[in-house]
């Protein structure tokens, strides 16, 4: 009796492997479809995912350093100005380092639509120059610093003075309530680096700011309170509200917590727009793979007769359908990094921007994160490899017989 | 010892339910190793039952069948695909190559679940490609040969494994008295080469050939006689 | 003389045959394909690792102006008040600003106030 033919394993799978390459070749144009497709749906939810990511992740780590807590006051549910002699009842506070008032408001330009943030505050509450690496102020920004009356010095955004067409002028005014015009002397930009929190800035003094609102004496927006040690902020925060009823207290936790939570919930609300994306490609995946055609059963069926084993038939049809997914995704996140990484989420961007007249500059480095790629893999990978899952196990369960 | 032996095979399709056919009953016959069989019958008597049966491509629904000292009978798919692979290579009536795959490639077939390299599969390919006069067609794609060269090409694809049986269902149905008779030639050198051979044909041509040992009627599905072939 | 010259190709051949029996493997070309995408991603891994170095300085400075004006928002979308500091807008700003505003599609999918 003849030896048994010897199988070796890794050869098998690698004919097999170049079986099912070249049927996909064959049908390049049906395949090259599908993987375009495919490919275009990964990119779009991985452009989004990575986007919507990289995003919250810089919101987080600029935010970090936002004030440990803020009070504002609260008149009828809406925010009114807060009395300055709140201060003290604040530095009062056991834990309390320091207390700065601060005035700011919106300035908003009829004629182009845009809406400025001012802000002002006192002199003594900016931190003097540094001269630390990747810190501001600079000695640009000590100019504000005019006393703690008014000045009429700011510090505009590049964004701000652009849109203003100030150009390399330095003077230009600005409206108050009753619409007689104060005149503004720009002595500095802010870094183009903190775009992304100063885009429709400007930063004037106390005084001058309270000029420009009229905001009446002895009131300002908010007090912004430093706190010694951070693990103190929330009981402190828990003083404020019994020693000041009637305000609001916001905490930096609550801050970040509330960024997270926004970004948390656009993710959900962008995957849910690009479901209608989805949902196409299914409707492509279940219809290519499905469509078995005869003349495909008819070579399952011959190569069963030759001696292919109903696991070989698996694995072929395994490989085609792997091969046209696994490519597809690897190519469409690839294409989605590189998105974030060399056109810093074009594509999504305006939808975070709205239709803001001043819009930042920021570039956005994408991350990685395991959650992001199985999320990917759930709604693409998986619902192919299952809807071909069937069709494949009818191809290789077809018997051998029936091409006779 | 014979290569084949069938003890009262029968098969039937849709067995139990109303449309149930039996194509072959009780079915009793020994193929001896080096023996050229030929069977014939009018067509849907269950010649080409009876050969995918002895061809590990069907099990039968009842009876004992025996390959090469294998029960077969009743073996799941799996097994029978292995011993199909080492014992028997089998060819289709309507030759059964894969158009779009060249030739060479349809001929090798076999060989890639058995982890072949490329060099390996042509090199085994090589002289069977010589000796079938095949040489020159090998880059063609299957779908652009002629008849006669198709048929060479089924034969050749069925003895790539070197299986002992060759199995051949209708060989000669597709072609012209002169091209059955190269056919014919060829079978009966791998007959003396010691490979058994069982091949169905309703064509006198077959039947009558000198290297032809015996033949075997069926009709309805039961052998109705067995005669000393042309040999 | 043709049939000496034919000997001696098949001399020649087998090493260089088998080189190119072995890149014309489909397989092997999807090996290299994959090299290649490896090489690529390899590439932007570490390319985000340099932007990521570089933000981090512009994170820096970001970081102190925040810490020095006090700020408390992003300035993505300045369109409205409630989109632009939804930190320090009222829950309610929405409608009492101006109770026949169009909504500002599309930032107020994403930058609704906090409950």
């Amino acid at each position: 009796m003849q030896p048994m033919h010897p199988i070796h394993s890794f050869g098998r799978i690698q004919n097999i492997l170049d079986y099912a390459l070249s049927g996909l070749r064959r049908k390049l144009l049906k395949n090259g479809t599908v993987f375009a497709v495919f490919a275009l749906v990964v990119f779009l939810f991985a452009s989004f995912q990575l986007t919507n990511r990289a995003l919250g992740e810089l919101a987080g780590r600029i935010l970090a350093a936002a004030p440990d807590i803020t009070v504002q006051q609260l008149q009828a549910g809406r925010q009114v100005g807060i009395a300055s002699d709140s201060r003290q009842v604040l530095q009062a506070i056991f834990g309390v380092r320091r207390v700065d008032e601060r005035i700011w408001g919106y300035y908003f330009e009829p004629t182009s639509g845009a809406n400025y943030t001012v802000v002002g505050l006192a002199a003594s509450a900016i931190p003097a120059s540094t001269s630390k690496e990747n810190s501001w102020p600079g000695p640009e920004a000590a100019a504000i610093a005019g006393g703690d009356g008014s000045s009429g010095r700011v510090l505009l955004s590049p964004g701000v003075r652009r849109h203003m067409g100030l150009g390399e002028r330095q003077f230009f005014s600005l409206y108050r309530p009753d619409l007689s015009l104060v005149t503004f002397e720009a002595v500095a930009d802010f870094p183009p680096e903190s775009d992304l929190v100063t885009a429709d800035t400007i930063l004037m003094s106390l005084a001058d700011a309270r000029d420009l609102f009229a905001i009446p004496a002895g009131e300002v927006t908010d007090l912004l309170v430093t706190v010694g040690n951070p693990r103190e902020i929330d009981t402190i925060a828990g003083k404020i509200r019994e020693l000041l009823p009637g305000v609001r207290v916001v905490t930096r936790n609550q801050i970040l917590k509330s960024y997270e939570v926004v970004f948390g919930w656009r993710s959900g609300l962008g995957n849910l727009l690009l479901l209608t994306a989805l949902v196409t490609f299914t409707i492509l995946a279940w219809d290519k793979a499905t469509g078995l055609s005869a003349e495909d059963l008819r070579e399952m069926a011959i190569l069963k007769v030759l001696g292919w084993q109903t696991a070989d038939l698996i694995l072929l049809r395994l490989f085609e359908s792997v091969l046209v997914a696994g490519g597809a995704f690897a190519g469409g996140y690839l294409l989605a990094w590189c998105h974030l990484l060399y056109a810093d989420g074009l594509l999504f961007r305006p939808i975070f921007l709205g239709w803001s007249v001043l819009r930042p500059t920021f570039p956005l480095v994408p991350s990685l994160a395991g959650t992001d790629l199985l999320a990917v893999l759930a709604i693409s990978v998986f619902p192919y490899l299952c809807a071909t899952a069937v069709p494949a196990w009818r191809a290789a369960v077809v018997p051998a017989d029936s091409v006779l | 010892m014979a290569l084949v032996e069938l003890a009262g095979v029968g098969k039937s399709y849709n067995r139990g339910a109303a449309n149930e056919v039996v194509a072959l009953r009780r079915i009793d016959l020994q193929v001896a190793a080096g023996e050229m069989l030929c069977i014939q019958g009018p067509s849907g008597s269950g010649k080409s039952t009876l050969l995918a049966i002895i061809a590990c491509i069907l099990p039968p629904s009842c009876g004992r069948a025996v390959l090469a000292g294998h029960k077969i009978a009743r073996l799941p798919e799996h097994f029978r695909t292995r011993y199909r692979r080492q014992y028997v290579g089998f060819v289709f009536q309507n030759f059964a190559l894969i158009d779009h795959l060249s030739l060479l490639e349809n001929i090798t077939l076999p060989l890639l679940p058995l982890g072949l390299p490329p060099r390996r599969r042509e090199e085994l390919a090589e002289p069977l490609l010589h000796r079938f006069a095949l040489d020159h067609r090998r880059s063609f794609p299957a779908g652009r040969l002629s008849g006669g060269e198709l048929q060479r090409a089924a034969i050749a694809r069925a003895l790539i494994n070197d299986p002992p049986l060759l199995v051949a269902d209708e060989p000669t149905a597709h072609l012209d008295s002169r091209l059955t008779g190269t056919v014919l030639d060829l079978l009966a050198g791998l007959k003396r080469e010691g490979k058994t051979l069982i091949l169905s044909s309703h064509d006198p041509l077959v039947s009558g050939h000198p290297a032809i040992d015996r033949v075997v009627t069926v009709r309805d599905g039961m052998i109705v006689n067995i005669a000393a072939g042309g040999g | 003389m043709g049939a000496m010259s034919r000997k001696a190709m098949e001399r020649v051949a087998p090493a260089g045959r088998l080189a190119s029996r072995l890149a014309g493997r489909p397989s092997s070309r999807l090996l290299v394909l994959l090299a290649f995408f490896l090489l690529a991603t390899l590439f932007v891994v570490r390319e985000q690792g340099r932007c990521r170095q570089e933000q981090e300085g512009r994170i820096g400075i970001a970081r102190s102006v925040v810490a020095s004006l006090g700020l408390s928002d992003l300035a993505l979308a300045s369109e409205a008040r409630y989109t632009r500091h939804p930190l320090a807008s009222d829950p309610l700003v929405v409608g009492m600003d101006h109770p026949g505003a169009v909504d500002r599609f599309p930032s107020t999918l994403f930058w609704a106030p906090p409950r």
